[in-house]
């Protein structure tokens, strides 16, 4: 009854991605892409200046679609995260992409919330943003243009807190996740939320990367609520490739990445613990590869 | 798999199928919603009310303070406006109230009033309060100061080894029931109806009946409560209000829907606690004397802060037998939403400060934490504060030795010190703490704790609570009592004693619905005082229905029957209780509460007994702390509570496991702060309470230790589980760290700065 609201709202459910091109290519006003809503509906105050809802979990292409390319997987940006979780290829090819999602909300948001959403709500504290950006995620941009879609990087996309690169009347069709090229590859996840399920994340870390003989050929980190975009940490990166691992190093990378990113104090946490801890996470995934190598 | 397969909770199939009508729900014609503007100051002078004439006022209706006959919430002190009239003394506080059919323009209404405010210097900080030149209340902002004092604390001081001193304070905590404040009041030609999710029926109609000075009749009807623990108490009578003023001048019906936001801003809480504490002790560790100091962030207003002060008075010495002490507690006004009752109501403070004292002179004696405990732990015979002999029915120690054995606990205490050593050495020289992936800091925690059963000393005398057992037409006993079901278990716990107590079965007996033009008053449905105080009533009442059977039965046959398993036999002669109940279904009986000659109190002097009786907890919980993130987590929580009877001993465990998760979040998870008067969180996803994720390994056990007074025995239970918890949890953290913890909520940032 609260919820009520009185403005009128244009809904869409195109059923494939033709349709859904055809609607914004004849549509004069700005359209609002939902997939599985999640966000929009504890945003009761936004709803008024929606007049145009496009519901993307219609186009099967983009709510179903999880396929096997050469270069590596290709899942649409609608697909529940539960579908992705319960991927079998998924899981053994890229587990850490998987135990990020398991600490999304709880199973209940798992069932609905889609990768294009956390993606485009663009939050420094977006659960799957730090793995994406490890695993260099690309991103499939709609309208097609000329039966193309355009691609972006996912570390391309975020312009700031909530707010994204993407133009109005443009949405995420697709995420690609090119498979690491390296062997032996090792990984680390950890969000750090004031509880286990549904907490909003004080910060994360993710790192993948891989040895070649005894030193780190490759290393991509990425921290999550610690910055105002989530991006990787190049500097820190750089600091650690072609290194042999020892305790100087971890040490020196630990430092390193506090330096690079500039976390706030909030109603989650506060700036000296988000700084420290986000090293001390860095250390911990070294020292653990550093123990398993 | 068979739906609630013990049937322990006869409301539980019908809200799990989403079928029970909340107020939410129920379709009511023609209905308009309310509206509130509040103060953006936590404390400022209302020097004027504008309305932009731009604006169609006959869409709406308006009440502001000037419209109200009795202008204050009939309460302890009278002292809270319904509305804010000349000064505003919180940030939230109601100034003007609309209603309206739609929202939208409600909305649009509130942007066409203006208030000019001139903005006031406030007391934010509770320990300013006695000695700052603002006055909430009275000259000295003291809403109540109580001095309680048992024997001799100078003896004490002469006599100890050591003098062990703390301070210790606790924060807010929201309720978060499910379901948000919610109310409808419908006005018809010489009465206002109340429907809404509300705790205790008839304090709303007390404070309806003096708002409107008896002008109106005033009916209150409990609508399925989705939670409430305290928080549906006293606050529903300001909504009710509201309602009813809007209601009455449009002609609608007015619902205040609160959405969670509006809820957890300006919605009662938990009172914060400081709390400055010295104690006398051997160097054994025998406590000789306590001197007690505490003070209770009370708010703008009073509401229930005298009572809450009181209970958090009488419970300083917790579980422990304290031959000298003097308790000083004081509860003082300041510019801050007022606090009121919640699930404890004083208890968890006052029972957090001395486990923390507790927990300082085992580790400033170098003597074992439970040893310190087990040696002053309160027996049979023995004195409280209050010079209250303990007669019967007391389990302190019972409980406390049940836990620890059950628990391991001295087994534990030595392998997880153990364990930690290496992991804290790496720490302390900031080293990467752990070896191998799975290292984590292991800690384990006692307290034991009691809740007074019942209302605070003569309250019970002052209720005097009434209940009526009709008989209806098909030979089943209808209960009809102001208790409310808010997912507790009332109405299951009522039913059992009442069928037990007849020897009936349990689905003859009906409980009414709770409409105060029907059902007497039998008290606020608060203070665990439902089973043992009202529920002694229904025994009562059974027996006395069992006897006007037999009596009339005699009346009829001249000859005296016996009852037995539900029937009525002599000689020859044998009918059931539902046949004799058919006959004689115009039998009303009514029974008034009034405590046993042998309990008293003085409540002036405070002498005497504080509580009818007491419930006794012990419970230890095993914590485990990530050396990386500081993060704290308790992975299994024993505890053992001895309750006098456990009517639903099903529907008791989950009370247990509920209350004890309750306290777990006071202790590590819940934490509101208000800056500058206002509550710095907004709901579910920055007010962070446990989840099952949360939740431990529980092992609860129940021990029976009869009340006299009680049914079958009960005492109260409801609070209990909450009260001890915080402190087992918090106990585990001085095992592991060594170091002071003295104020609640922990979070992880708490830890990580001691190192860092």
């Amino acid at each position: 009854m609260s919820l009520m609201q009185e403005n009128e709202i244009k809904f869409y459910c195109p059923q494939n991605i033709n349709e859904l091109d055809q609607i914004i290519k004849t549509s004069k006003e700005k359209l609002t892409f939902v997939a599985g809503t999640t966000d929009l509906m504890a945003l009761e105050h936004e709803w008024k200046k929606i007049n145009n809802l496009v519901d993307l979990n219609c186009v099967k292409e983009l709510s179903q679609k999880i396929e096997i390319q050469s270069d590596g997987i290709l899942i649409g940006a609608a697909v529940p995260m539960s579908g992705i979780i319960n991927h079998s290829l998924i899981k053994d090819k890229f587990t850490i992409l998987v135990e990020a999602l398991q600490q999304v909300g709880s199973e209940q948001i798992q069932n609905r919330a889609t990768l294009g959403g956390n993606i485009i709500n663009a939050s420094p504290a977006g659960d799957s943003l730090p793995v994406l950006n490890v695993l260099n995620a690309q991103l499939w941009i709609g309208p097609q243009k000329n039966g193309e879609f355009e691609k972006i990087q996912v570390s391309e996309i975020m312009s700031g807190p909530d707010e994204t690169t993407l133009k109005t009347n443009k949405y995420i069709a697709y995420v690609l996740f090119p498979f690491p090229e390296g062997e032996n590859l090792f990984w680390y996840f950890r969000k750090v939320g004031q509880r286990e399920a549904l907490a909003i994340s004080k910060l994360s870390l993710a790192v993948l990367g891989w040895f070649k003989n005894g030193k780190i050929e490759n290393i991509r980190i990425s921290a999550g609520a610690v910055t105002a975009q989530v991006k990787r940490a190049i500097k820190t990166e750089s600091a650690l490739i072609n290194k042999e691992l020892n305790e100087k190093l971890i040490d020196e990378a630990r430092k390193s990445l506090e330096d690079e990113i500039a976390p706030i104090t909030d109603i989650r946490s506060n700036v000296e613990y988000r700084k420290q801890i986000c090293g001390e996470l860095l250390r911990d995934a070294l020292f653990q590869v550093k123990l398993e190598n | 798999m068979k739906p609630n397969p013990k049937n322990f909770r006869v409301d539980a199939a019908e809200k799990l199928h989403g079928k029970t009508q909340y107020i939410r729900d129920e379709k009511i014609e023609g209905l308009w919603y309310g509206a509130t503007i509040r103060s953006p100051y936590p404390r400022a002078r209302i020097k004027d009310i504008q309305f932009n004439p731009d604006f169609d006022w006959d869409t709406v209706t308006v009440v502001t303070a000037k419209d109200i006959l009795n202008n204050y919430v009939s309460m302890l002190e009278n002292d809270m406006p319904f509305l804010a009239d000349k000064i505003t003394n919180y940030y939230g506080e109601a100034i003007v109230i609309l209603a309206g059919p739609k929202k939208d323009n409600l909305d649009e209404a509130k942007k066409h009033i203006k208030i000019q405010f001139e903005e006031l210097p406030a007391i934010l900080d509770m320990l300013e309060s006695e000695t700052s030149d603002v006055k909430i209340f009275g000259t000295n902002n003291l809403f109540k100061d109580i001095l309680i004092k048992n024997g001799d604390l100078e003896v004490a001081k002469k006599e100890a080894d050591e003098i062990v001193h703390i301070e210790v304070r606790t924060g807010f905590q929201e309720q978060m029931y499910m379901e948000p404040q919610g109310i409808v009041a419908l006005p018809e030609k010489d009465r206002v109806v109340i429907r809404g999710s509300i705790q205790c029926p008839y304090y709303v109609k007390g404070a309806l009946d003096t708002m409107f000075d008896g002008k109106k009749e005033i009916t209150v009807i409990h609508v399925p409560t989705g939670g409430a623990f305290g928080g549906k108490e006293d606050y529903p009578s300001i909504i009710a209000g509201h309602a009813a003023l809007l209601a009455v001048k449009s002609g609608h019906p007015v619902a205040f829907f609160f959405d969670r936001e509006e809820d957890i801003q300006f919605t009662t809480k938990r009172h914060p606690s400081y709390h400055n504490d010295t104690a006398y002790v051997t160097k054994d560790g025998k406590i000789l004397g306590l001197d007690i100091q505490m003070v209770l962030d009370s708010g703008a207003y009073c509401t229930l802060s005298q009572v809450v002060l009181a209970r958090a008075a009488l419970t300083a010495s917790n579980c422990y037998y304290i031959p000298n002490i003097r308790i000083r507690a004081k509860a003082v006004a300041t510019n801050i939403v007022p606090p009121g009752a919640f699930r404890g109501f004083g208890g968890p403070q006052a029972v957090f400060a001395i486990e923390m004292l507790i927990e300082k002179i085992a580790n400033q004696l170098d003597l074992s934490p439970v040893d310190v405990r087990r040696k002053n732990l309160i027996g049979l015979g023995q004195q409280t504060p209050t010079g209250q002999i303990l007669k019967y029915s007391v389990s302190g120690k019972e409980t406390f030795e049940d836990v620890l054995e059950r628990s391991d606990f001295e087994i534990k205490y030595l392998d997880f010190k153990k364990n930690n050593i290496p992991i804290l050495e790496k720490l302390s020289k900031g080293e990467y703490p752990k070896q191998k992936r799975s290292d984590v800091l292991r800690g384990i925690g006692i307290a034991p704790s009691q809740h007074g059963a019942g209302f605070t000393g003569t309250g019970e005398n002052v209720i005097k609570g009434k209940i009526r057992v009709e008989i209806n037409k098909n030979g089943q006993p209808v209960i009809y009592s102001a208790q409310t079901e808010m997912g507790q278990g009332e109405v299951t716990a009522f039913q059992i004693i009442l069928s037990e107590a007849l020897q009936i079965r349990r689905d003859d007996v009906i409980v009414a619905e709770v409409n105060t033009d029907f059902v007497p008053n039998s008290g606020p449905t608060v203070a665990s005082r439902s089973t043992m105080v009202v529920g002694s009533l229904l025994v009562d009442a059974a027996n006395e229905i069992i006897r006007e059977f037999q009596n009339r039965l005699k009346e009829n046959g001249k000859i005296d029957f016996e009852y037995r398993q539900g029937y009525f036999y002599s000689g020859e002669k044998i009918i059931s209780f539902k046949e004799t109940a058919k006959m004689y279904s115009d039998l009303k009986v009514e029974k008034q509460y009034e405590h046993p000659p042998i309990i008293q109190f003085d409540d002036v002097k405070w002498k005497g007994d504080a509580y009818p009786t007491y419930s006794w907890a012990a419970a230890v919980a095993e914590v485990e702390v990530d050396p990386v993130t500081f993060e704290i987590k308790v992975t299994k929580f024993y505890t053992t509570h001895e309750i006098g009877k456990a009517i639903n001993y099903d529907q008791a465990v989950a009370q247990i496991q509920g209350g004890s998760l309750q306290g777990i979040g006071y202790a590590l998870y819940e934490n509101i702060r208000a800056e500058n008067g206002k509550f710095n969180v907004q709901g579910f996803s920055d007010y962070i309470i446990p989840t099952t994720t949360e939740m431990p390994d529980f092992e609860v056990s129940i021990l029976e230790n009869p009340y006299p007074f009680g049914p079958f025995g009960a005492k109260g239970l409801g609070e209990l589980p909450l009260v001890g918890a915080a402190p087992a949890v918090v106990s585990a953290l001085w095992m592991i760290f060594g170091r002071e913890f003295n104020e609640i909520p922990v979070l992880p940032e708490d830890v990580f700065s001691l190192f860092y």
